[in-house]
């Protein structure tokens, strides 16, 4: 039963689809108690260390959930926090209006910002205002006035999340138009991209099964080599493969140099040749001709396939609570 | 194959291979402490093998990073913006107005080059004879009357003529000290006749005195006086010594007279230079007001008093553990609530960009921080000492000194420090 703050500033527990909070022990009361400090939650927002500590505790049980943390683990998850901005999101969420006051001057003018940043102009307001009810909580459910702010647990920094749940409303959006385009354009004709595609594969001659065969094993061998991968390399090669970022770009969501990018790349590029074809030469038992014959094979054009193109967009989002906060809206 | 047809290969084939997982993907608080580098090891690599084969994760994240650069963009231009309102600001130009103001009436008034060469051309002298003297000269005259002349009071008051026109004129002194000899040696004859020396000394006395020096005549050597010996010689020998004395006390008289000139000129040029200070004095008295001003509201933070660009709103440390508001230019204060890690802060300086923003620093690492006048909160320290100094140009941007002289700045309110210059 996670707790609520009312706009009275009392203290009501109602049910949620949250986790059930854990219980401290008293040996963490000095963490706590350093977490209560960080906060600085002013007094006319109206939150007592009590329903701070229950705020926490919701927030171990969210992070923990189906594990039993021990008390190291929670003292370093507590540290971990960020106390002021949760103590704001719990006072904003019990409609407390001085604390919304101050999220008002200290992140609206951000969350407008960076809404225009994600969408544009136009549809950046709109998203930002969207964004901006749901936080209030216009809506309700099971009776009561749900909160986007119940969502934030604290573990990163208010401004962060808001802009990341931004950036998930936003693309989820695009990908539902990207979904639901017509394969036919407004004169009733096949788009100018898909029959491209569709020309060029019928183009090709009719299928090679040793080519086909050739490609299958070439494949698996290169999924094996990309498993084998360490987490950082794979998704360094998929922003500049799959998602086609420049290496200024990958460096800063890998928060790494831009020459730093490109010689991992490089290195990554070396490890997945090497793997692939040490693969085809020791595994496949396949002799220097036939490892080049394959390279050869996939040097071609690769078969266009819709199906396979639609499914490398991505598996649909899995359900969460704000998605449905979302779905409801729409 | 080609290297770089290798590498077309390998594109193509991770293209095809870094497929979605099918995992579940994360929920946004998970991307936004991923995005902040806030979650442990083992954590970031399972959302990375995620990522790495998840489009939409990546997409989003790609979406995150273009709203947090323009975040820092929109932080930047508010801080570019207040930078140009203060450089224009009244209390920027004024003092850069009145500086020229005061340039433009020092060139208008500054004395011209021939002037300038007038009085540094040094006139010929032999004693100095300025206002002092010549106001000097009536109390020689009844002194003259009295006086018994000898050749030591002449000797004397020439001395202390050559001393009071501070000029070494070294051939008008040698000149005067022959005409010295001469008069000793004629002198000595005068006195062997009794009462002939005082128009003699009278003359000479006036002469002498005239540099304003009130001779005492030294006693008269009783075997002149004496001695009677010479008397019908006395006539001609004292138009001799009249003679030797007239010219002796001529170009004396001319030297005074150019020395005259030359002190009136001086003085001139010293009442000009006066008035000219007097002028420049004004107009620094009528600058300094702007430029404590501006010195004041550059630190911010003389003493207990914060400063901020209100003039209505100050700040005030009390007693090093409270801060204390007015909104009223002083006249009225209301004690603000601090809440902080410690339960007594010690406060030790203050900086106020903004009427609503204040940034406070103390000992022990204490930095604290109010965004709308009302409500602190703490900020992390780069290293947990004392600091004695903040400047700050938002309630994002700060510099922070330390007790030791060490400089730190934040851009985003204390997340991140860096060594400043």
């Amino acid at each position: 039963m996670a707790p609520r703050l009312a706009n009275s500033g009392q203290v009501t527990t109602a049910s949620s689809d949250q986790p059930a909070a854990l219980r401290f022990s008293p040996s963490l009361a000095s963490a706590i108690d350093r977490c209560w400090r960080k906060a600085s939650a002013p007094a006319d927002w109206n939150l007592t260390r009590e329903q701070f500590e229950a705020i926490l505790q919701r927030s171990v049980a969210h992070r923990f959930e189906g594990a039993q943390p021990g008390e190291k683990a929670i003292e370093a998850y507590l540290e971990t926090l960020s106390a002021h901005d949760l103590a704001l999101a719990c006072a904003c969420s019990g409609g407390n209006p001085a604390a919304w006051d101050f999220f008002v001057a200290q992140f609206r003018p951000e969350l407008y910002r960076a809404a225009r940043a994600v969408a544009g102009d136009a549809a950046g307001r709109d998203l930002a205002d969207s964004l901006y009810a749901d936080l209030y909580g216009l809506r309700e459910s099971e009776g009561r006035r749900k909160s986007l702010f119940e969502y934030f647990h604290g573990r990163s920094k208010l401004g962060t999340w808001l802009r990341a749940v931004l950036a998930q409303r936003h693309v989820d959006e695009i990908r539902r138009a990207r979904k639901t385009e017509p394969l036919e354009d407004e004169n009733g004709e096949v788009r100018s991209d898909l029959a491209v595609s569709e020309l060029a594969s019928s183009s090709d001659p009719p299928a090679d099964a040793e080519r086909v065969q050739y490609m299958a094993v070439l494949q698996a061998a290169l999924t094996a080599a990309l498993g084998a991968l360490e987490a950082r390399d794979r998704l360094r090669l998929a922003y500049y493969y799959a998602d086609d970022r420049t290496l200024a770009e990958i460096g800063r969501l890998l928060d790494e140099h831009e020459a730093t990018v490109s010689r991992k790349l490089d290195r990554t590029r070396r490890e997945v040749r090497q793997h692939v074809e040490t693969s085809l030469r020791e595994e496949k038992k396949w002799t220097e001709v036939q490892v080049r014959l394959c390279l050869e094979y996939a040097r071609g054009e690769w078969p266009f396939d819709l199906t396979d193109r639609l499914r490398s967009e991505g598996a649909p989002a899995p359900r969460t609570a704000q998605t449905d906060a979302a779905s409801a809206r729409d | 194959m080609a290297p770089r047809d290798q590498d077309k290969v390998s594109a193509r084939l991770l293209r095809q291979s870094l497929r979605d997982s099918g995992d579940a993907c994360p929920e946004p608080e998970s991307l936004a402490a991923y995005f902040d580098r806030s979650l442990d090891g083992e954590e970031t690599a399972r959302y990375e093998r995620h990522f790495s084969q998840c489009a939409r994760c990546r997409e989003q994240l790609a979406a995150m990073d273009r709203a947090a650069e323009h975040v820092l963009v929109g932080r930047s231009d508010t801080r570019q913006a207040a930078r140009w309102a203060r450089l224009w600001d009244w209390r920027t130009l004024a003092p850069v107005a009145v500086v020229l103001v005061v340039a433009v009436l020092w060139i208008a008034h500054r004395p011209t080059t021939s002037k300038l060469a007038e009085m540094k051309t040094p006139s010929p002298l032999v004693a100095m004879n300025g206002p002092s003297e010549q106001a000097a000269a009536p109390q020689a005259a009844p002194e003259s009357k009295v006086a018994t002349p000898n050749m030591s009071s002449i000797e004397e008051q020439a001395v202390k003529r050559e001393r009071k026109a501070g000029v070494a004129q070294k051939h008008y002194q040698a000149q005067d000290e022959l005409q010295l000899d001469k008069l000793k040696e004629e002198e000595g004859v005068v006195k062997q006749g009794s009462g002939t020396g005082n128009g003699i000394g009278a003359a000479i006395g006036g002469a002498a005195s005239s540099t304003g020096a009130p001779a005492a005549p030294p006693p008269a050597p009783p075997a002149l006086v004496a001695d009677t010996s010479g008397v019908p010689a006395a006539s001609a020998q004292r138009v001799t010594v009249e003679s030797a004395v007239q010219p002796a006390s001529a170009p004396i008289k001319a030297k005074s007279a150019a020395s005259a000139n030359y002190e009136s000129a001086l003085t001139q040029q010293t009442q000009t230079v006066q008035v000219q200070a007097q002028t420049l004095t004004q107009a620094q008295a009528a600058l300094q007001p702007q430029t404590v001003t501006l010195e004041a509201l550059e630190k911010r933070s003389t003493g207990n008093i914060i400063t901020t660009p209100d003039p209505k709103v100050l700040w005030r440390i009390v007693a090093g553990t409270s801060v204390e508001l007015s909104k009223d230019r002083g006249a009225t204060w209301k004690k603000q609530q601090l809440r902080s890690f410690e339960p007594n802060p010690q406060i030790t300086v203050g900086y106020a960009p903004t009427a609503k923003i204040c940034w406070l620093v103390g000992r022990d690492g204490v930095i604290i921080l109010t965004r709308d006048a009302a409500h602190w909160v703490p900020i992390p320290p780069p290293v947990n000492t004392d600091f004695v100094g903040v400047t700050a140009q938002d309630n994002f941007s700060a510099t922070v000194t330390t007790a030791d002289g060490r400089k730190f700045s934040t851009d985003d309110a204390g997340d991140h420090w860096n060594p400043a210059p």
